[in-house]
């Protein structure tokens, strides 16, 4: 078969299979909307009690973020210092998971015509989920950081060496996990003194800072030059049901 | 011939042939067997040779550690961008045939007798020019070549292998293209690199940018798909925490390709690709090359007939080097540095009992940073300028002026001319012949002692008792504690040209006479002496143990072994009274003698200073010729139980520099004691808690 060809079958059998997705993906919101419903009032009274305390410590973080931000662009103009890439957040509500040997990807319900862009940042309140892999009109792929196809850079908290993360093969109802190379030979983790690892901005795709997942041991890698390790990801990286897309303000414009 | 004859005659002709056959038979089996199993293993090697290839990888280098376990030299990762030639192979070929028909397309549409106007329409402006007899020639784009006789198009034609290294280098270009874009930079890729690299070492990667920043390691790890063929190469680089800190000692790398083995890598016999390595080139680096560098990495590779890698055959990991923990103390030795910054000077500081250098400073010196992975031009020049290549610790010869007066009182006292009775008039100068030498006080000292004497450092107390005790006995003396021969430490071209002068060499190297005015520059560490900072320091450690030697090691020694350390050498032959006359002289110098400077209270040190003149020997020097004043200070602490050993150095390096010895070296001496005995009661408090 002709390769054009090929290509737009494969195009449009995203964009015809995507609905389908998404209609199974609004019956289970469906389904969840009516579970709430059968709730008691006094259950209800409850939930509404915790969100309202939930959302105060919220508006007090909001605050303090907000003072930490002008605090941050101050010293950032006092020291001349240049802007850091800004990105916009776009939630999206996963509609598919693929988790198999070879790839764990998720489709969720935002695409092009929502201005997402290949390669972009996915987050969530967690931490790192994976980059946008494929654009489709009205869905995405997203690659997951355990995907053995999935490659970032890292550092340790409170350090600024870039080191090499890489997905690694895990069962979709196991322990997400990852491998971590290039470490020092100089760097000493344990159980007792893991290591958390965040991301770093100087790759460009992710602001720095965000939670990536935890080192406990480290050995020697096979050229002997530096050190690797499992990386353990957060355990509901699995069972997310929504997600924040980071589009770059720049890239965007 | 009947019918029974001729079967017959047919009979022996068919059994000649089937014998002739056998033969042949035979030898052919004869050759196969001897091909097959006297000559297998020449033509296994022809094969290997044809077929495999070898790669050999560096090891990382072991690191090196203070001697409380910080590191001071240590490994840190170096990534370069890097495309494997084998994986763009097809790429390579589509974009052959790609030109290939584009060229052909063009050629078709030259027609024999055109002219270069028509041509230049088709195919632009050209690119080179070469005139023959009767002709010229003209080369397009896409390597076409035209040539015109009489004005008018003669002949077309291509050169293939133009144009399959054209189709190799738009492809290799194309992914600096991705790098370039990615990271920013303006890499371009020269068609003779690519050449010097495809031709000689296929199976290694291709650099395309050697060195990436870490912001550029970051971006194309995060932004290069993970099955690109440009990949992140990542090898290992000298990392200096310190910086310039004990730069002499630690030493520095320079890049050499990695060697064998000596036979315990398998595959000698096969063509080798060597990434590069590195080798201690001066230093602790250089002393312990062997012992740094692990063992080297090796890959087998059956490789195709055009030399790119088919199969891996076999695999050895290198292995890390050992790893060396040195005596340094490095919070004193970057004390030690600090208190000399800017000068021309040397410090050395011993453990007294072990003989392990806690200190070896030189000044000026060079940041080891500067020298990974590779020296520039400008880097080197700079460090030559200052004259920071010299270790002036162990390799800067200087006449060790005043502080030598220890050896002539231990070389007198056991003459018996120096005793505690032995009271000497200084009046401000000592006549010897007819030459008036003079004391560094010219209204003299009056009636003075030994103690006395060491404590002011009176010179002509020891040009009166340096003649009575006589250059024989001064210059045994000096042998007897080695200053006339390296001191042995395990760090590299340690200089061999110190000098203890007696009347035979004297008379040997000048060819003159000794004269007693000669005896009495020795006696007060003038004249021809030449010693160096590290052997003062182990002269002085040797006195404070009462022994003649001191074996410096940099090599922090074991705890078990602490207890038993034999430095050679014997005991210093002087009685408990002929001793406690110098050691009273050494610590009345520092409680209001010449070395007050470096008084601390609450702890008892032992100090001799010194202040030497010399000629400026520089030739490059703007001082060349000139005098300038040497300042020493030798000293130990405390006196009752010594522990540490300090040797100071400071050079002058104009003559309007008035360095002396109690006012230049005594105070940074009693700064570094200080450091030593706070850090030490530091520890102590630890512990107890």
């Amino acid at each position: 078969m002709p390769i054009p060809i090929k290509k737009a079958l494969r195009k449009s059998f995203y964009e015809f299979q995507a609905p389908s997705w998404e209609a199974l993906s609004w019956a289970r919101d469906l389904q969840n909307f009516w579970g709430h419903r059968s709730e008691s009032h006094a259950e209800l009274i409850q939930e509404g009690r915790d969100l309202a305390r939930l959302n105060g410590a919220y508006r007090l973080q909001v605050m303090e973020n907000e003072s930490l931000r002008l605090e941050l662009k101050r010293l950032e103009a006092l020291l001349d210092l240049p802007a850091q890439p800004n990105f916009r957040y776009e939630i999206a509500r996963i509609t598919h998971r693929q988790i198999s040997t070879w790839w764990h990807e998720m489709i969720v319900r935002k695409g092009r015509e929502d201005g997402i862009l290949e390669g972009a940042g996915v987050v969530y309140s967690g931490g790192i989920v994976g980059k946008v892999q494929t654009v489709h009109a009205g869905t995405s792929v997203i690659r997951l950081v355990t995907s053995p196809s999935f490659r970032m850079v890292a550092t340790f908290q409170g350090d600024t060496q870039p080191l090499y993360i890489q997905g690694w093969q895990s069962a979709s109802m196991g322990t997400p996990l990852g491998r971590i190379r290039n470490v020092p030979v100089s760097v000493h983790l344990s159980k007792e003194n893991p290591g958390l690892l965040v991301s770093s901005s100087l790759g460009g795709v992710f602001p720095s800072g965000l939670h990536l997942g935890t080192v406990d041991q480290l050995a020697q890698s096979s050229n002997g030059l530096f050190k690797e390790g499992p990386v353990v990801f957060p355990s509901d990286l699995y069972r997310l049901n929504e997600v924040a897309i980071l589009v770059p303000i720049q890239m965007n414009n | 011939m009947s019918g029974q004859q001729k079967k017959r005659a047919s009979n022996w002709r068919i059994i000649t042939l089937v014998c002739i056959c056998g033969i042949f038979f035979t030898l052919l089996l004869a050759s196969l067997a001897f091909r097959q199993f006297v000559e297998r293993h020449e033509y296994r090697d022809k094969e290997n040779r044809q077929t495999k290839r070898r790669i050999l990888q560096p090891a990382p280098r072991g690191e090196i550690h203070e001697r409380e376990g910080r590191l001071l030299v240590g490994n840190q990762s170096r990534h370069s961008a890097v495309i494997y030639l084998d994986q763009v192979r097809k790429e390579f070929r589509s974009q052959y045939l790609k030109d290939v028909r584009d060229t052909r397309a063009l050629r078709e549409q030259i027609q024999n007798k055109m002219t270069y106007t028509e041509v230049e329409k088709v195919l632009g402006t050209f690119i080179k020019r070469k005139e023959e007899d009767q002709s010229v020639t003209f080369t397009f784009e896409k390597f076409l070549n035209v040539t015109f006789e009489k004005g008018v198009v003669s002949r077309t034609s291509v050169k293939s292998s133009d144009l399959q290294w054209e189709a190799r280098l738009k492809v290799i270009r194309r992914y600096l293209h991705q790098i370039n874009q990615i990271t920013g930079r303006k890499n371009v890729v020269s068609r003779k690199k690519f050449e010097r690299h495809f031709n000689n070492k296929l199976l290694l990667p291709f650099a395309l940018v050697p060195k990436l920043t870490a912001k550029e390691y970051a971006r194309l790890l995060d932004q290069l798909p993970l099955d690109s063929p440009i990949q992140i190469f990542t090898d290992s680089t000298r990392y200096y925490p310190y910086h310039s800190a004990a730069s002499h000692s630690l030493g520095y790398v320079v890049v050499e390709e990695v060697e064998d083995d000596g036979g315990e890598l398998n595959g000698q016999n096969l063509k080798t690709f060597r990434l590069q390595g590195k080798k201690g080139k001066t230093g602790l680096e250089l002393s312990f090359n062997d012992r740094l560098d692990g063992t080297p990495g090796r890959e087998i590779w059956r490789v195709d007939p055009m030399g790119f890698q088919f199969e891996l055959v076999d695999k050895h990991l290198p292995k890390f080097g050992q790893s060396i923990q040195t005596s340094l103390d490095i919070d004193l030795q970057v004390q030690a540095e600090k208190l000399i910054e800017g000068k021309k000077a040397a410090i050395v500081a011993l453990d007294v009992q072990t003989g392990e250098v806690l200190v070896l400073a030189s000044k000026p010196d060079y940041n080891l940073n500067d020298l990974s992975p590779f020296i520039s031009t400008a880097v080197y020049k700079k460090i030559e300028n200052q004259g920071g290549w010299l270790n002036r610790a162990t390799q800067g010869l200087y006449p060790p002026g005043s502080t030598f007066k220890i050896l002539t009182t231990i070389a007198g006292i056991r003459r018996q001319v120096i005793y505690d009775g032995a009271v000497y008039q200084c009046e401000g100068f000592e006549k010897i012949g007819e030459r008036k030498y003079p004391c560094h006080n010219p209204r003299g000292h009056f009636d003075i002692k030994i103690q006395r004497a060491l404590a002011l450092s009176c010179n002509t107390y020891f040009y009166h008792f340096g003649v009575k005790t006589g250059i024989d006995h001064i210059a045994k003396e000096a042998r007897r504690f080695g200053l006339h021969e390296p001191t042995g430490v395990q760090l590299p071209y340690e200089t061999k040209r110190m000098l203890i002068p007696d009347k035979q060499w004297k008379r040997k190297r000048i060819g003159e006479g000794w004269a007693s005015g000669h005896t009495a520059n020795v006696a007060i560490g003038q004249g021809d002496v030449l010693v160096t900072p590290l052997q003062m320091a182990c002269f002085t450690a040797s006195v404070a143990r009462r022994q003649t030697r001191t074996r410096p090691t940099i090599i922090r020694i074991p705890d078990e072994q602490r207890n038993n350390i034999k430095h050679g050498g014997d005991a210093i032959g002087l009685s408990d009274p002929q001793f406690q006359q110098i050691l009273t002289g050494m610590e009345q110098a520092v409680q209001f003698g010449t070395a007050q400077l470096c008084k601390i209270p609450g702890i008892r040190i032992a100090a001799k200073t010194g202040t030497a003149q010399v000629k400026d020997s520089d030739r490059k020097s703007p001082t060349f010729g000139e005098k300038l004043t040497l300042a020493w200070f030798i000293g130990f602490a405390p006196v009752d139980n010594p522990s540490i050993a300090i040797t100071i150095c400071v050079e002058g390096t104009d003559p309007n520099d008035n360095y002396q010895g109690g006012t230049t070296a005594a105070p940074i001496a009693r700064n570094l004691f200080w450091t030593y005995f706070a850090k030490k009661s530091q520890k102590r408090l630890t512990k107890r808690d």
